[in-house]
């Protein structure tokens, strides 16, 4: 049960002069939520960029599913679901269309009507993509994210600019496809998320992994005893 | 084979709701036409009458719109919103979003084209052209010229803004200095000298050729020579520098 669906070893990403990813191993397990916390710039999204297969690293080996990207990203892409920051769709599409459009890329596929109705896009599916608020572009992206029924989703940063009650939805959402034991890797802003909903969060600064652990474990080696993520963050995320 | 269809359907889809590509491919050159043809249609020009001049040249404007709103200044706006990235997260190949550019491309001219046509036939009762193959030739190696052009643009590009620039600037000169619009008999001397340097006034001879039945003689060679170069530099260029994803 245990197993990794996940490895990298020791990857190095460099823009230019700068170090984005300075040599991350890291390893998910199967079925469990793992949050990526850290601050803008510390590396988060190109890391999941690496996992996604969206970026190729200038060294070390990505491995998802026991498959190496390098040889077998096609593979890999059919078993994923992703979604990006940007909600990075054509401007004119509407809801429905993307979602029979990346529908049509993928062997496997699921039910979109379930889809649909677990998300509650169906009021929205004959409306354009942009001109949704945020929140309902999220949910768009994450059904996007769902379509090939994937073993694995990448989140990336969810419920950055959401209000909060679209973020406790979206989260209800989320949480759905959790208890179908589907492994969920994403990044976030927000502490009290990260508390409450990962299994396990790794901590990225300056392009390394600087911690990586159970939230109340990570809670229980700060100095102060009561502390929060919010302490954790700032124990380890921040630049003193 | 299936995906590159339900790829392309998509993009034509999408082009048919975006006002500027719609405006400078099917409604600038067919209202010009219109307007000129008013004007001029007794005109001769260069030994060729209003028709056998000036259908070629609005859909030289109609390559040069394709190439560089359709294609070049798109390209840019849906890499900028993230578009090919996404898609680069799926299993969908790259080499399909490219043939389903290139298809859509195509569409649009061909249907702009059409357009002329019909308008010529049954607006102002104008014969059509007695060399359809080679005029469908000369319209084919024209586009696929400039297409190779338009990458070009979303090469260097990589804002929505700059291509949109280098669209609306180089539109002047195309459609002005090329023989496309106004004659360059009427323009001073070294006006009409500029139009040497100004790609679509091969395009706009090459399809007057082959519109008249000249493309192949030794008069159309230099222009079909001109448009061959630019083809094999702007592939090699665009081959080095485009990315769909940054």
């Amino acid at each position: 049960m245990n197993k990794s669906v996940i490895e990298l070893t020791n990857i190095v990403k460099s823009y230019g002069n700068v170090k984005a990813v300075d040599g991350i191993s890291l390893q998910v397990k199967k079925g469990e939520v793992l949050g990526i916390i850290g601050a803008n710039g510390a590396g988060k999204s190109t890391t999941l960029e690496i996992m996604m297969g969206l970026r190729k690293p200038d060294s070390g080996s990505v491995k998802v599913l026991d498959m190496d990207m390098t040889v077998a990203s096609d593979e890999i892409k059919q078993k994923i679901g992703i979604q990006l920051q940007q909600t990075a769709l054509y401007d004119r599409i509407k809801v429905k269309e993307a979602l029979e459009l990346f529908s049509s890329y993928y062997v496997k596929k699921r039910d979109i009507k379930e889809i649909i109705q677990t998300l509650g896009l169906e009021p929205y599916l004959n409306k354009y993509v942009k001109n949704l608020s945020g929140g309902w572009q999220q949910r768009t992206s994450l059904a996007l994210a769902l379509i090939n029924d994937p073993e694995i989703i990448f989140l990336d940063e969810p419920t950055t600019g959401l209000d909060p009650q679209a973020r406790l939805e979206l989260w209800a959402c989320i949480n759905k496809y959790r208890a179908e034991g589907k492994t969920i890797i994403l990044s976030t802003h927000y502490m009290d998320e990260a508390q409450r909903h990962c299994d396990r969060i790794a901590i990225i600064k300056k392009g390394k992994l600087v911690s990586c652990d159970k939230p109340k474990r990570l809670i229980e080696l700060l100095k102060n005893r009561d502390g929060t993520m919010e302490d954790v963050y700032l124990q380890y995320a921040v630049e003193r | 084979m299936q995906t590159v269809f339900t790829q392309t359907k998509m993009e034509l889809k999408l082009f048919f709701r975006e006002t500027l590509p719609l405006l400078f491919t099917f409604i600038v050159p067919a209202v010009s036409f219109v307007v000129f043809g008013l004007m001029f249609q007794t005109n001769s020009y260069d030994g060729l009458d209003y028709f056998q001049a000036y259908i070629p040249s609005m859909i030289a404007i109609i390559i040069f719109t394709t190439a560089f709103f359709s294609m070049g200044l798109q390209i840019v706006i849906d890499r900028e919103k993230g578009v090919y990235k996404r898609l680069k997260g799926t299993p969908l190949n790259q080499s399909a979003i490219f043939t389903a550019t290139v298809i859509k491309g195509f569409f649009a001219i061909y249907v702009g084209v059409i357009e002329i046509l019909l308008i010529s036939k049954f607006g102002f009762g104008s014969g059509l052209t007695e060399h359809p193959y080679e005029f469908l030739f000369a319209l084919t190696f024209s586009s696929i010229t400039f297409f190779s052009i338009g990458f070009i643009v979303s090469s260097l590009a990589k804002r929505m803004q700059t291509a949109l620039g280098i669209a609306m600037i180089l539109m002047y000169p195309m459609m002005f200095l090329s023989g496309a619009t106004i004659p360059l008999e009427a323009y001073p001397e070294v006006l009409q000298k500029l139009s040497v340097i100004v790609p679509l006034t091969y395009v706009v001879n090459t399809l007057r050729d082959g519109w008249n039945g000249t493309l192949f003689t030794s008069g159309s060679l230099v222009d079909l020579g001109v448009l061959a170069g630019i083809l094999i530099v702007s592939t090699i260029i665009s081959i080095k520098y485009f990315r769909w994803t940054d």
